[in-house]
């Protein structure tokens, strides 16, 4: 997609900052203004009628105040996790997803980015440093779309070749576009996974708004994997929906029709989740989606799920039909319990050995 | 201002541009003024030396008044140049939360009243009125305030009497009249818990959403006549049959495993004093078990009862619910 806002707010301390005029010369035509705070221009589109869509149009280059590095939110008791890391390049996105969670999560409705990423380069290296041992994966696309504004930001110029040269972390670009012209050229020495988020073509066209078309996100893909990169997938999340199952069971004939097996390092699985007050807001900004009429419970974490057995049913039929077409490939479930990890896939690994298994995943492509 | 005892024929009783409580006089304020006359007089507005007065506060005073066919009534005298029209209708509301909360349509009246009467901007009432009334200050809250404003005043006056609560109400303001009247009359019939109101609200918008229906007619159908018959059952018992149906309509699957787990756990044959709970909306992996004793004999009888539920054939099928 071609974002394009309608107005550019720079912080006072990012100005000199070379992501800050990149942006500023990418859009030489846009209003823009130097800021010692985005408060009042927050204040002021979260009392009008359409915050969360007016405040995507406005950009705001900041700094990022504190730790770039952070553990996964998902991480906690009652789910089994990967043992992700994330790091905040922005927040906020250009695409339009019904069942985005940003919308609920987001105090700050404006598209975020932040300039300072030479400071976050020198902190992951500190923090690599600091955990010699140990293993990262690291991702970018928690409070935004990884790619999404990559070809006004670069940001992937700066992050891929940091992580070639560094063999116990990996970096995961998550994103529904098909934004990828900043990853030509670059070497990413199995480094860098390039991750889709994938759904079936009536979801992305129903409820994924300005998203690419499962066809070019698997083009992309295909393109990526070419150009070295490790590919990962994402079937987060999936939406039960009358013909929900011949629908996806296409969607993964596709995918595998166009990604050579061997590429693909892993796919999670997740079912739809919706955390208190996304349920409103998607009712408010949405009023056509019919994902709020799923029949959902309330988790051990407070958030809307499809009741257990329905999930469960779920990731059984997708786990069988990626199965058909690579038994062995590496499939995990995202903020799951160990019984539904038992009865979906058939076994309960531990965090632990989820996160090894990733892990392995990742080394066994660098070995392909 | 000044204080002082006005002919209640000089006041216009239909002139309700300052009104904003949707309350009518009642028993209870007839009696008051009759046992103890007026503590607290209205405040009203005399325009020119030639109009009637207007009320600015104490509408409810001033009919009752009038209702025991009192001739004058204590009064405070403003005028024009004391009070610009936002700051009639200001305080007509605050000198109402000196009593009471206002109910949310008393709100909308406000907000409305400002916009349309007063001359207040848009902005104005974002920025300074809705933290006052504590609504989110926003243009979408101001835009639902108005439509509320904009329903018949019966069922306004209907939302208000019954105590509905303000976050149903905002939600229902996205509806049409003849939809939110619906709701409300049968919110009203049922008397249902601000929670309820708010979880059975949003069941009927789900379920006309899922059939593309409007409200009233999700309403209409899973009103059963039995709902409306008083002899059948008594008010809470059919306000909660009526809850579970929609609950059932709206979430089915789980709704089927609630009852089977309930016929399971009949089936154990289990004595009050033993809690048998399964895990809330059956997400957990193992189900608990309570029980309370006072001597060795009763801790033998739960735990003999215990053991001989684990003997019936449905013991082992509450595993599968799991």
């Amino acid at each position: 997609m071609e974002y394009l806002p309608r107005l550019i707010l720079v912080d006072e301390t990012v100005t000199g900052l070379p992501v800050t005029r990149s942006v500023l010369q990418r859009f030489a035509s846009v209003e823009s203004r130097v800021v010692s705070s985005a408060g009042p221009v927050i204040e002021q589109v979260l009392r009008g009628r359409h915050p969360h869509t007016e405040g995507k149009r406005i950009l705001y280059l900041g700094r990022h105040q504190g730790q770039f590095l952070k553990s996964c939110p998902g991480i906690c008791d009652h789910v089994t996790c990967c043992n992700y890391h994330i790091m905040d390049l922005g927040s906020n996105c250009p695409l339009e997803c019904t069942y985005c969670v940003l919308q609920s999560y987001l105090n700050n409705p404006l598209m975020v980015v932040y300039a300072n990423i030479e400071e976050l380069l020198e902190e992951l290296d500190a923090a690599l440093q600091a955990r010699p041992g140990a293993t990262l994966r690291i991702g970018t696309g928690e409070l935004t779309d990884s790619l999404v504004l990559d070809s006004v930001t670069g940001f992937s110029r700066w992050l891929v070749p940091f992580f070639a040269s560094r063999p116990r972390a990996f970096l995961e670009l998550k994103t529904k576009t098909a934004e990828i012209g900043q990853l030509a050229g670059l070497q990413p020495r199995g480094q860098t996974i390039i991750s889709w988020s994938l759904n079936t073509p009536r979801i992305i066209a129903a409820e994924e708004w300005k998203t690419c078309s499962l066809g070019e996100r698997l083009e992309a893909a295909r393109q990526c994997a070419d150009w070295g990169y490790q590919i990962g997938f994402h079937f987060d999340p999936l939406i039960d929906y009358p013909g929900w199952e011949p629908d996806y069971r296409e969607t993964v004939r596709q995918l595998y029709a166009a990604i050579p097996p061997g590429k693909i390092a892993w796919i999670s699985l997740g079912a739809l989740r919706l955390p208190a007050g996304l349920r409103n807001v998607i009712q408010e900004r949405f009023p056509g989606s019919r994902l709020p009429l799923g029949e959902f419970i309330t988790g051990a974490d407070g958030k809307g799920r499809y009741f257990r057995p329905r999930r469960i049913e779920m990731y059984r039929r997708v786990s069988s039909w990626i199965r058909e077409h690579r038994p062995g490939q590496t499939i995990y479930l995202c903020m799951e319990s160990p019984l539904v990890w038992h009865r979906a896939l058939g076994k309960a690994p531990t965090s632990q050995e989820v996160s090894a298994t990733l892990d392995a995943a990742l080394a066994g492509i660098r070995e392909w | 201002m000044n204080l002082m005892t006005v002919p209640l024929d000089e006041i216009d009783l239909r002139d309700e541009t300052c009104r904003i409580s949707l309350a009518e006089p009642d028993e209870a304020l007839r009696q008051s003024l009759q046992l103890a006359g007026l503590l607290h007089p209205l405040l009203l507005l005399k325009s020119s030396p030639e109009s009637p007065y207007q009320i600015l506060c104490g509408f409810r005073r001033a009919h009752a008044a009038r209702q025991l066919g009192w001739d004058r009534i204590p009064a405070i005298l403003t005028n024009a140049a004391e009070a610009g029209p936002q700051e009639r209708l200001l305080r007509n509301y605050r000198e109402n939360r000196l009593q009471r909360e206002p109910h949310l349509c008393e709100k909308a009246r406000l907000a409305s009243k400002l916009l349309q009467w007063a001359g207040s901007t848009a902005d104005e009432v974002v920025d300074r009125l809705l933290p006052e009334l504590q609504l989110p200050a926003n243009l979408t809250t101001l835009d639902r305030l108005r439509r509320i404003a904009g329903w018949p005043l019966e069922i306004q006056r209907a939302a208000c009497e019954a105590d509905l609560a303000a976050l149903p109400l905002l939600r229902l303001a996205d509806a049409d009249a003849p939809d939110a009247g619906a709701v409300i009359r049968l919110f009203c019939r049922f008397r249902w818990s601000h929670s309820r109101q708010k979880e059975l609200l949003g069941y009927l918008l789900d379920l006309s959403a899922a059939r593309g229906a409007t409200l009233r007619s999700a309403v209409q159908e899973t009103l059963q006549p039995a709902d409306l018959e008083e002899s059948q059952a008594s008010l809470p018992q059919r306000a909660d049959a009526l809850r579970r149906r929609l609950r059932r309509l709206r979430f089915p699957r789980l709704s089927e495993a609630e009852e089977r787990y309930g016929e399971l756990r009949r089936a154990l044959n289990l004595g009050p004093q033993i809690a048998f709970e399964a895990p809330p909306d059956f997400e957990g992996d193992r189900y608990r078990v309570e029980f309370h004793f006072r001597n060795r004999d009763e801790y033998h009888r739960s735990l003999l009862q215990l053991q001989q539920a684990a003997g019936v054939p449905e013991f082992d099928a509450l595993f599968d619910l799991l």
